[in-house]
């Protein structure tokens, strides 16, 4: 049996005793992500590099620890909690900007960097990166790279995926390998494309190279206006099919327009039903067309009003409510359970109708805010987990909601990942025989079982302990895996 | 489909399409069945026009697919090489894309959720029927481009897109280097082309061939000068070059936007009968004729060269077209990467017993 002592006095030889956490008041602040489980684990370890990662990776793996990667741990799905303890590895001493090549247009970053870093560090050159999930101001692109994740803007431009060319990771069995490069499509599989959203499973990685896209010529950003949820629905169907892309569609209702306009002062009418954010980029030739049908598309599904942002700085309001919006509830009640469902566009109206349905009949509140383009859903649960049962109804109705997009033909999540949060509801999507076979890739990489356990595909023993889970487990009835 | 697996025994199945890229890889190792999967995985298209998104049975052609998605005012923007007879599940076994790659998307792209025959005779199934979707392993992106060797993809659910009113446009450009300096212009302006290509025939002076929305045109000639529509048939040659009957030797190569022109200019040395450039995905493809074609030790000397100056930044050459005689002495695929002992395993961990197009694969997999 190996102490905590010897494992402590190995991680400290690798990257300094500086460099490794183990009071119990040092290790509290990693025992949780954006999610609700907890648990704390034995040791926090910030390597270098690499190279540490690697050292660190196979310690744990001949001392017999769990594993689990940490970015900045905001994650929206459990994926940074340490569900059997052992160590996590967190990224924060490797977040430097390798390289910003504008010619290429690629960018060579560590894991550990702040997604709106790497954006503005490629201003200076004209160029962006295209995934800008709400977080961006803290989420690091290694978190990103783990969960795959998406953004407002994702609509047009595709998610995490479709803008890295290349990681160099350590894999779960220690080893130092790059997937892809810098250039698009060389022959082999994609074992790049396989390792981005395998959420920390796989592996850690140590560096990102990411495409940069030159910043659009000009921008429309309009503010629809409506009377209801379904009203601004219906325009977002319209938009889509009379063939125009927006750079992005968000909806947020009611309850979310009041709470980010007292918190954060952005110029939404207060008194309406829903909000419509749309935006178009490009050369003004194309986009003020692009803009006109929009904004005739409002007017037909019966918006009140279409706003046009008149400059930058009107535009950046609008989109502070949005990014902020969730921040914002806060003020409604002090807690807030996300969720992340993703349903056919057509069935928008209907899924909604379902989501206010549940959350009644649990005597919740819900806001809504989201990628409507894409029929990413986010219902945002607001409570306070001070008042007994609340926490488990949240949890009840989440489970209900996850089944209504399902049901719908809709999927788990659409970019928060799977994580420990939602991992029993796979089985509502895929057969015993599609998540062996998803499973084997862990194999692959080196993981039997410790590197990031509990996570993505349902669990074994040794993960149930987190009460919580359990729960929603028991609300979401027969259906659920047992 | 199991059955016809399972009727090959202890042959190694080498799954057809519609036996468009045939020629792609090496030849499979050992005694081999050619399969018609393209004909055994025939069935309905579910489109569904107001989700942008359909599901496509292995089996269907580009071709039959469009012609369903146009009645509906969309398309399937991936247009790779002999797109018409391609089927859809070949497409995405190939991996390969066409002049519309840089704006939308390699095959795995468009990928929203597949079904694959296992080795074993199983069916499995990744991702869903939404446009947006992280739930599970993207084993989507393992499949394609995997030529059939971790599976036979029997169905894939596609992101379609609205049509677009467009126009196909080209003109002159003086030289290889003025044509990159124009697309990298075009792009920068954010004038969206939905494709950009430089096409060098021998013998004439090389062109730049573009499709971008009519009211673009006047900011596109403002950087171009003047633009007519291009000749019928110009766009087909950008995307089908290297893979026609009379192409008897074709590679492709991919580097870095910077290291494209030297890129270029090597192949120009070597005389094909075409030479399509893409810029903005670094990507080169050069097709010989039976008269202008290189012999072996020429072209295997080429190769060589070629690989080793695009190794550095990670870039590939594949020979997709050669002469019978020629593959006895030259890789197709070019030496594999750092991540190969990766590959391998993977390999090993759905078809342990290679009977899915044995040999063919990068590194002989």
């Amino acid at each position: 049996m190996t102490t905590r002592r010897e494992l402590l006095a190995g991680l400290s030889a690798i990257a300094g005793a500086a460099n490794v956490l183990w009071r119990h008041e040092d290790l509290i602040v990693y025992e949780f992500d954006g999610t609700i489980e907890k648990k704390l684990p034995y040791a926090v370890v910030f390597p270098d590099g690499a190279e540490q990662v690697a050292a660190v990776v196979r310690l744990c793996n001949a001392l017999g620890f769990a594993i689990t990667p940490r970015g900045a741990g905001t994650g929206l799905s459990g994926g940074a909690v340490p569900a059997q303890r052992g160590v996590v590895i967190a990224t924060a001493r490797m977040r430097r900007i390798l390289e910003v090549d504008p010619v290429d247009r690629v960018a060579v970053v560590e894991p550990g960097a702040p997604n709106i870093q790497l954006t503005e560090a490629a201003a200076e050159h004209g160029l962006f990166y295209a995934p800008d999930p709400s977080s961006q101001k803290a989420c690091t692109i290694g978190g990103n790279v783990a969960e795959n994740a998406g953004g407002p803007h994702c609509l047009a431009l595709g998610v995490t995926t479709n803008h890295v060319l290349g990681i160099e990771v350590v894999t779960a069995d220690g080893e130092i390998v790059w997937l892809g490069g810098r250039t698009m499509d060389a022959p082999g599989y994609d074992l790049r494309g396989g390792f981005i959203g395998s959420e920390g499973t796989l592996g850690v990685v140590t560096k990102v190279v990411v495409r940069l896209l030159p910043v659009p010529e000009s921008v429309v950003t309009l503010l629809g206006i409506f009377n209801s949820v379904e009203e601004a629905s219906v325009t977002v169907g319209a938009i889509i099919s009379s063939g125009l892309i927006p750079a992005a569609i968000e909806m947020m209702d009611r309850v979310t327009l009041q709470a980010a306009e007292a918190g954060l002062q952005c110029g939404y009418p207060a008194d309406a039903g829903a909000v419509l954010l749309v935006e178009f980029d490009g050369i003004p030739e194309v986009i003020e067309s692009q803009a006109t049908a929009a904004r005739a598309a409002c007017f037909e599904a019966g918006a009140s009003e279409v706003r046009v942002a008149r400059d930058a700085a009107e535009r950046e309001r609008l989109w502070k409510g949005r990014k902020g919006a969730i921040g914002a509830l806060g003020r409604i009640a002090p807690n807030y359970y996300i969720l992340d469902g993703v349903v056919p566009r057509s069935r928008l109206v209907t899924v909604m109708a379902g989501v206010d349905e549940i959350v009644s009949r649990y005597g919740l509140q819900v806001a809504n805010v989201f990628h409507a383009g894409d029929g990413n859903l986010h219902p945002c649960v607001v409570f306070d987990e001070r008042v007994p049962g609340t926490l488990e109804r949240v949890l009840a109705a989440g489970a209900e909601i996850m089944k209504v997009c399902v049901d719908a033909g809709g999927s788990l999540t659409g970019e928060h990942g799977v994580g420990y949060e939602k991992n029993k509801f796979m089985p509502w999507l895929y057969s015993e025989v599609d998540l062996e076979n998803m499973g084997r890739i862990r194999a692959v990489f080196g993981n039997h079982g410790r590197f990031n356990p509990c996570k993505l595909l349902p669990a074994g023993s040794g993960c149930g302990e987190m009460a919580h889970n359990d729960a929603a487990m028991r609300a979401a009835g027969p259906d659920a895996y047992v | 489909m199991r059955d016809l697996v399972a009727a090959a025994g202890d042959l190694t199945v080498v799954p057809v399409g519609g036996a468009t890229q045939l020629e792609l890889g090496n030849a499979p190792s050992g005694p081999f069945a050619l399969m018609a999967a393209g004909a055994a995985l025939r069935g309905e298209v579910q489109h569904e026009r107001e989700d942008l998104t359909a599901v496509v049975p292995a089996g269907v052609t580009l071709g039959e697919l469009a012609a369903i998605l146009a009645a509906k005012g969309q398309h399937l923007p991936l247009d790779p090489p002999l797109a018409e007879t391609s089927t859809i599940g070949g497409v995405m076994a190939t991996g390969l894309g066409g002049p519309m790659r840089p704006r939308f998307g390699a095959p795995r792209d468009f990928v929203l959720g597949m079904t694959v025959l296992r080795a074993d005779g199983e069916l499995v199934k990744a991702g869903g029927r939404v446009v947006k979707n992280v739930t599970g392993y993207d084993l989507m992106r393992l499949w394609c481009g995997s030529l059939g060797t971790l599976g036979i993809i029997t169905e894939v659910t596609v992101r379609v897109y609205p049509m677009a009113p467009a126009v196909d446009l080209e003109c002159p450009v003086a030289s290889l280097a003025e044509g990159l300096e124009l697309v990298e212009r075009i792009y920068r302006a954010d004038v969206r082309a939905e494709f950009s290509d430089i096409l060098a025939e021998s013998g004439e002076a090389p062109a730049l061939v573009l499709r971008a929305p009519e009211r673009a045109v006047p900011a596109l000639e403002a950087l171009t000068g003047p633009l007519r529509r291009l000749t019928p048939g110009r766009y087909a040659l950008c995307r089908d070059a290297g893979y026609r009957l009379d192409d008897v030797l074709a590679l492709r190569a991919v580097t870095t936007p910077s290291r494209l022109r030297a890129l270029a200019t090597d192949l120009v040395a070597l005389k094909p009968s075409t030479l399509v450039v893409r810029p903005l995905s670094g990507f080169v493809r050069a097709a010989w004729d039976v008269g202008s074609a290189p012999n072996a030790r020429q072209f295997g000397g080429a190769l060589d060269q070629l690989r080793g100056a695009t190794a550095a930044v990670g870039g590939s050459v594949v020979a997709d077209r050669m002469p019978a005689g020629f593959r006895g002495e030259i890789e197709a695929w070019g030496p594999p990467p750092g991540s190969f002992g990766l590959m391998r395993k993977l390999k090993e961990a759905y078809d342990p017993a290679g009977r899915f197009n044995r040999g063919r694969y990068i590194g002989g997999i």
